[in-house]
């Protein structure tokens, strides 16, 4: 029986990609930045962003019933059991 | 991070006069875009509330909404770091003997260049549009002898006082270099 939880890995694949791709950003702004307070200040204000952006959606994502079927089919009229997938 | 004093390869005496960036107001306009763009999930909603409220209320449309504008939240917060990181990091540092470009094309993409500023043939500064009118930034072309012919300084505060300054400073390099060009 596949799940709606599908949704949900494809959140946390999102996650990984958002996570990586954001790691690479602040290494060039470290490395290649110049010691300033805007350079400080915006790697700071991005960090606190993503987490409470990131830890925002969990507490709304785990608010949801992930066992729910992704499609259910009722079929009772033909005589057979619902179809559950 | 570099310290803002320091050079690549420093000539002894060579000393920083500027650094350069683009102009604070290409940072507002990238940011306006953002916020834009950050208003379109709530709008939709909205919409969806308003016209289709069984999508909401239901079991799958709920979380499949949720994690979709979700996603879209963390892609544009990450798309609006890296249009930063690649303005932010664009720098053109004018120091007493050289001109050195520093681009950051795309994340991954990064090219430093720098002339000898006795190897400069021309400067030219353009204004060109409304908002660099107003705003007074725009672009400062230098022509040169060296390998790489054409510098751009892309969307700086005030070209035509740096133009001026380059071709103060390449007329004193001109006169102190040994070498005649």
């Amino acid at each position: 029986m596949i799940t709606i939880v599908v949704f949900y890995y494809l959140y946390l694949v999102i996650v990984l990609f958002f996570v990586i791709y954001s790691f690479f950003n602040i290494y060039h702004l470290i490395r290649f930045g110049f010691a300033s307070f805007t350079n400080i200040i915006i790697i700071v204000a991005y960090l606190i962003a993503a987490t409470f952006l990131i830890a925002y959606s969990f507490i709304l994502l785990n608010q949801v019933d992930w066992s729910l079927p992704l499609i259910n089919l009722p079929v009772g009229q033909l005589g057979g059991s619902d179809i559950n997938i | 991070m570099i310290s803002k004093n320091s050079l690549p390869d420093q000539h002894v005496g060579e000393e920083v006069v500027l650094h350069l960036r683009r102009h604070w107001f290409i940072f507002l306009k990238i940011f306006l875009f953002v916020v834009i763009l950050a208003l379109i999930p709530m709008a939709l909603y909205y919409m969806i509330s308003q016209n289709i409220p069984t999508i909401i209320e239901s079991d799958i449309g709920y979380p499949l909404l949720l994690v979709l504008f979700l996603s879209y939240y963390l892609i544009l917060l990450v798309a609006i770091l890296t249009v930063w990181t690649e303005n932010y990091l664009d720098v053109w540092t004018i120091t007493t003997d050289r001109i050195i470009n520093r681009e950051q094309n795309s994340l991954f993409n990064r090219i430093v260049s720098e002339l000898e500023l006795k190897m400069v043939q021309d400067v030219t500064a353009e204004q060109k549009g409304f908002f660099p009118t107003v705003f007074y930034y725009g672009d400062v072309y230098i022509q040169s002898a060296g390998e790489k012919e054409r510098f751009v300084f892309e969307q700086i505060p005030q070209p035509y006082k740096i133009a001026k300054i380059i071709q103060q400073l390449d007329e004193k390099a001109k006169k102190n270099s040994p070498e005649r060009i």
